[in-house]
């Protein structure tokens, strides 16, 4: 089942399943498609943290819903957040469809680039999702 | 962990299953949205053999149950079915139950979660009365159709008009090989029945409704949807809205309770609770921007909690995020604008008058 998941090659992976990826000093990050389908697909609402707000990597930005339920949003790098997709916040079913591209979260100025390299690259994301099992 | 007889069934059909109540039971098959909007404009089918039901048989049955439930058994008759209460002394709810009258039985349908508790304590309050109980929860399987369809695919399959099954009444039927009981009640907010059927015979009608009843937008529905419907409908639910920590009169169930009957267990508290003024009441509220509220989400007025969230979600009918709450009985009042605390902020929401979700009458 694991197969399914679309893991970009080029992102950075956080446990709590946000991916980052970086370009200068700027962090992009979003949800992947495996934590879409722990949210049954169906996202209602996303809630984002304001511009201009720092936060420490692993503290919440924001959640997102499904019908049933809420997720916590956590930083996978420290940093000032620099822009917020707002066109997710207005249709979060762009989060559900494409997580990766248009349903991006927020853009984070980083504090440190190197704490980058503490995430996991696709081949380490793609086996602690197979290890946690269906 | 128990598993009902469609287990592989759902597993087949792709149900997403979750734990519920000790039961191994399906979330949802597609969407929860989908499903939702399914009973709301065709009609659903509910798998319920995880629900509680309990046969007395006895000379006393009836005599019995008046001293354990706060309704009124001697205000129906065969055929019928009430809704009430097990309470404890105190006037808390030990279960919300339906009892159904037959000729020579009564049957309580109980919640999953409390199908062993309701057992035991009808058994340690059965003093010096005659009866017989028995958890007939395996024995006889429990289905619910329901939504605009239901009735009518009902018809399409057994040929039977079951619509003037009035609300609130069951009917003994030979439906699929078998004797069933049929009745006109649910918890979605929608027009349908609930059937009960021996084990035997439980998978064959499920797949035979749904082969027929497919062609009117049949499906099956999970746990999801059932309890995004019966919020809607502002049903309320055991262990979010009941518990043993508040009484029938607090959830303003009191048309349940029926102090004119001689006595009832719990009958004295709740008389004396009467006569006080309630602290909080169960009202039900929507969202006015886009967040969804969440169960122990709390109500804030400035510093101070005035109340609970009990059940939140998003609401597939509305689109917006609804729910149930205990509130101050001060600012209980339909249309009362009100704050609750999301994700460590505060969101505006409005008090509505119960239901939310009202259906149309049938022309």
């Amino acid at each position: 089942m694991t197969t399914d998941y679309e893991i970009p090659a080029e992102l950075y992976y956080a446990t709590s399943h946000e991916w980052a990826s970086a370009a200068g000093g700027v962090a992009t990050i979003g949800i992947t498609s495996y934590a879409v389908s722990q949210m049954d697909k169906e996202i209602v609402n996303v809630d984002l943290c304001e511009k201009g707000k720092k936060l420490a990597k692993g503290e919440s930005f924001g959640v997102v819903d499904s019908v049933k339920a809420a997720f916590d949003l956590y930083m996978p790098v420290s940093g000032e957040v620099i822009s917020v997709n707002t066109l997710a916040v207005g249709s979060p079913e762009i989060v559900a469809n494409s997580p990766y591209t248009d349903g991006w979260l927020i853009k984070v100025s980083m504090d440190n680039a190197e704490e980058l390299q503490e995430l996991m690259r696709a081949a380490e994301y793609k086996k602690m999702i197979e290890d946690a099992g269906e | 962990m128990k598993r009902t007889i469609l287990h592989s069934w759902h597993k087949e059909r792709g149900a997403k299953m979750v734990e519920f109540a000790g039961w191994e039971m399906p979330l949802q098959y597609s969407t929860i949205r989908e499903e939702h909007i399914n009973v709301r404009e065709k009609a659903g089918l509910f798998d319920l053999s995880h629900m509680g039901r309990i046969r007395i048989r006895g000379k006393d049955r009836a005599a019995f149950i008046q001293q354990v439930f706060t309704n009124d058994l001697t205000k129906i008759r065969t055929g019928d079915v009430q809704y009430g209460f097990l309470c404890n002394p105190t006037g808390g709810v030990i279960d919300d139950v339906t009892v159904y009258m037959a000729d020579d039985y009564l049957m309580l349908v109980v919640n999953a979660i409390n199908t062993d508790k309701a057992v035991n304590w009808l058994k340690e309050s059965v003093g010096n009365f005659q009866v017989d109980i028995e958890d007939a929860s395996y024995l006889v399987l429990m289905l619910a159709i329901q939504g605009p369809q239901a009735l009518q695919i009902m018809y399409d399959m057994t040929q039977i008009d079951l619509s003037n099954i009035g609300s609130y009444q069951f009917r003994v039927q030979h439906l699929h090989r078998s004797q069933a009981v049929v009745s006109r009640t649910g918890y979605t907010g929608e027009d349908g029945l609930e059937i009960y059927i021996a084990s035997v015979y439980f998978q064959s009608l499920w797949e035979q409704l749904l082969e027929v009843g497919s062609k009117r937008g049949l499906i099956p529905i999970g746990l999801g949807a059932r309890d995004t419907l019966r919020t809607e409908a502002c049903l309320p639910l055991y262990g979010h809205e009941l518990s043993e920590e508040m009484s029938p009169l607090d959830a303003g169930l009191s048309r349940f309770v029926q102090f004119s009957k001689p006595d009832f267990i719990g009958k004295k508290a709740l008389i004396h609770s009467t006569n006080a003024e309630f602290s909080k009441k169960l009202i039900c509220f929507e969202m006015t921007d886009k967040s969804i509220p969440r169960p122990g989400c709390p109500i804030v007025f400035g510093d101070l909690v005035i109340g609970n969230v009990t059940s939140g979600t998003y609401s597939p009918t509305f689109q917006r995020g609804i729910g149930m709450a205990y509130i101050d009985r001060l600012r209980s009042e339909p249309e009362t604008p009100i704050m609750i605390q999301i994700n460590d902020k505060p969101h505006p929401a409005v008090i509505r008058k119960r239901p939310l979700y009202k259906r149309r009458k049938q022309t």
